[in-house]
């Protein structure tokens, strides 16, 4: 033959052009479900409880050990840099996040500072 | 009469029938089914629920005016974990029960197992101990969530002994702490409870 | 050459037939790729627990004409404003999560404005898909308080349905039983009790164990008549409306424990052994303002015959000879909510 004869071509284009439609196609639709599952991992992945639960005892600290404490006057100052140590290693250990606080002697200003790699918190009551 | 005139539409046509036979056939084969389980959505609830019960526990239902500011705004888990008798370990069991099983109609079956991490100020190690669990025995169980509460003591948890009513004179019986390498000091613990469904 | 017979060889033919069974295998089986398309009940879960979120973390938020600003209080706005609420919530505060107070949860569920479906839904659960709702909730310890009040949509939900249970703590406001002396000892009709908002406003106890005269319902128990008359009640030297004017006003009832219609009492009403005073905080609001750290209300009542002797009462939150108080303090209850 003189050239090659390439009419049937169109067979094949139309065929290949099928293929891509229906490749984007599924992959729209396999991203669909994912819209549930990413809405609960982010819920999960926030870590709102935590931060209420650190806030909410920190000012039960402040209440207890600064505006009313401290129960020892001994140990004041232990007293009160142990317990900022026990919320910073048991949130280190066990919550992997980290958990600061610091209460002003004289003042009681409260800075609250958490980091859990996902969120991070800062606050001044 | 029969001639080779098409047979490269033949071809064609068999190249192009098996490109999205094999397109096709990937597709399917990578599709996902997700169950409710894969989509953490029951992690959730649960996550959720258990948090809202230990924080309504953390949480005093009334002011007492007498005492010391300890005392004033104590809440039940504190009180429970302060003094862990059995009447109290007892409380605790009934009301995290009913915090997390009661419904509008019926009720859930969720089961827990609770344990408290404490840190003692020389080693500046964690130590834990078992606090309570919920009562049948564990059979089977599904995906299960960890939820977590800080928890303020105002010193070292003791089991105060039984009244000696029938002795003369009364046994020394020491108080017993839940765990001896805890401190005897104003102290921030963990109370770290598991909970699945049944 | 062009070959305009019409025929089409074989071999055309079949290579066209093969292609096109391939083609409609392909079509058939794609029909099997939205099996995954159940997306709507992954959406539910999403919706009941932003609904959970907003009703147990969320105080609410409406504008408010008569004072020009918005506000959390939206169920202290007046009849006539009530539309204006923007967002339904219960909690009393932000700063106070799971905390419900009790009149947000009575306005909510018993729905005295006659809300409908979709107003609700416009100010709870937001979005275009028309989703149904299925709210309830139920106290933990049996309390008769609250027998289980819901709010639905339909009453019927299908099989799959979005879901999310808190656990929260109801505020109730407490009371004050304030018990008459003999009435051997009495030397006057009129009962006069005072309510200090700087006795109220401690902040030890906290927003949540405080009474709240502008935000709550005072609650006012008087023991110990013998029979007597109501001739006259002023609040501050007002007159409150007396039913049937119900408007915001000092809902009044004798010889009750609970808010009995039938035993209501007005100017004239005779053989009182008991009252029971609901105080509103829409009425309160009315002649106290804004800020509840300082003023005091002076209640007086007047009877018949003297009932009491010199001494007044005063409601503050420790207890004395002829009073008893019960301080704010919570109720523990589960919230479910169904979306559909």
């Amino acid at each position: 033959m003189a050239r090659l004869n390439d009419d049937a071509q169109w067979i094949m284009l139309m065929a290949f052009i099928i293929c891509i439609a229906l490749f984007f196609l599924a992959l729209i639709i396999n991203e669909s479900t994912l819209v549930g599952q990413t809405t609960a991992e982010g819920v999960l992945d926030f870590s709102k409880s935590d931060i209420q639960d650190l806030r909410s005892e920190i000012l039960r600290i402040k209440d207890v050990e600064y505006t009313h404490g401290p129960y020892d006057p001994l140990t004041i100052n232990g007293t009160r840099n142990a317990t900022i140590q026990d919320i910073e290693t048991i949130g280190i250990q066990r919550k992997s996040s980290l958990m600061q606080y610091s209460i002003d002697d004289t003042t009681f200003i409260t800075t609250i500072h958490f980091n859990n790699g996902v969120t991070q918190y800062d606050e001044t009551l | 009469m029969v001639n080779e005139s098409g047979q490269l539409y033949t071809i064609e046509g068999f190249a192009a029938a098996l490109l999205l036979v094999f397109t096709i056939y990937l597709i399917l084969s990578a599709t996902n089914i997700l169950t409710p389980g894969d989509t953490h959505i029951t992690d959730m609830q649960l996550e959720q629920l258990g948090n809202d019960a230990l924080a309504m526990m953390d949480t005093p239902t009334q002011y007492v005016e007498t005492g010391n500011a300890y005392t004033a705004k104590q809440s039940d888990l504190e009180k429970y974990i302060m003094s862990p008798t059995n009447a109290n370990l007892a409380e605790f069991n009934s009301t995290l029960s009913d915090y997390l099983n009661v419904k509008n109609i019926s009720r859930d079956s969720l089961h827990y197992n609770a344990i408290v991490w404490y840190r003692n100020d020389v080693t500046g190690s964690i130590g834990s101990y078992q606090f309570s669990r919920s009562l049948p025995a564990i059979t089977g169980r599904e995906h299960f969530v960890r939820v977590t509460r800080l928890v303020t003591l105002s010193g070292l948890p003791i089991v105060p002994p039984p009244d000696p009513i029938f002795s003369n004179p009364p046994p020394a019986i020491p108080p017993n702490p839940p765990n001896p390498t805890m401190d005897n000091r104003p102290q921030t613990v963990l109370l770290d409870v598991t909970l699945w469904r049944d | 050459m062009h070959d305009d017979s019409g025929q089409m060889s074989i071999d055309f033919l079949i290579g066209f037939t093969v292609f096109l069974i391939a083609f409609i295998f392909v079509a058939t089986l794609s029909s099997g790729l939205f099996i995954n398309l159940q997306s709507k009940t992954i959406d539910y879960d999403a919706v009941a627990y932003r609904t959970g979120v907003i009703l147990a973390e969320d105080p609410g938020y409406a504008f408010d004409p008569t004072i020009n600003t918005n506000t959390t209080r939206w169920e202290l706005l007046d009849t006539l404003y009530i539309d204006r609420t923007i967002r339904f919530g219960l909690a009393i505060s932000k700063d106070y999560p799971n905390i419900l107070s009790k009149g947000k949860v009575q306005s909510f569920f018993t729905n005295g404005y006659g809300f409908s479906k979709d107003d609700y839904k416009s100010r709870l659960i937001f979005g275009d898909y028309p989703y149904r709702f299925n709210i309830t909730l139920k106290s933990v310890g049996g309390s008769t308080e609250y027998p289980t009040p819901s709010v639905a949509d339909d009453a019927t939900y299908l099989q799959k349905y979005g879901y999310i249970r808190r656990v929260v703590d109801i505020k109730e406001p407490g009371d004050a039983v304030f018990a008459l002396p003999d009435p051997a000892f009495a030397t006057s009709p009129i009962v006069n009790i005072s309510i200090g908002f700087e006795d109220l406003y401690d902040t030890e106890r906290g927003d949540i164990y405080r009474l709240r005269p502008l935000d709550e319902t005072i609650v006012i128990n008087i023991t110990n008549f013998n029979g007597r008359t109501l001739n006259d009640i002023k609040f501050n030297g007002n007159i409150p409306p007396m039913p049937p004017d119900i408007s915001p006003t000092i809902e009044i009832y004798k010889n009750t424990a609970t808010k009995d219609p039938t035993k209501r009492v007005v100017l004239g009403t005779t053989g009182i052994n008991n009252l029971l005073l609901f105080i509103d905080p829409r009425y309160t609001r009315q002649f106290m303002g804004q800020d509840d750290s300082a003023g005091k209300i002076s209640l007086n009542l007047t009877f018949d015959q003297p009932v009491v002797s010199t001494s007044q009462f005063t409601y503050t939150y420790n207890n004395a000879a002829d009073t008893v108080i019960t301080p704010p303090y919570l109720v523990p209850a589960v919230m479910e909510v169904k979306i559909w």
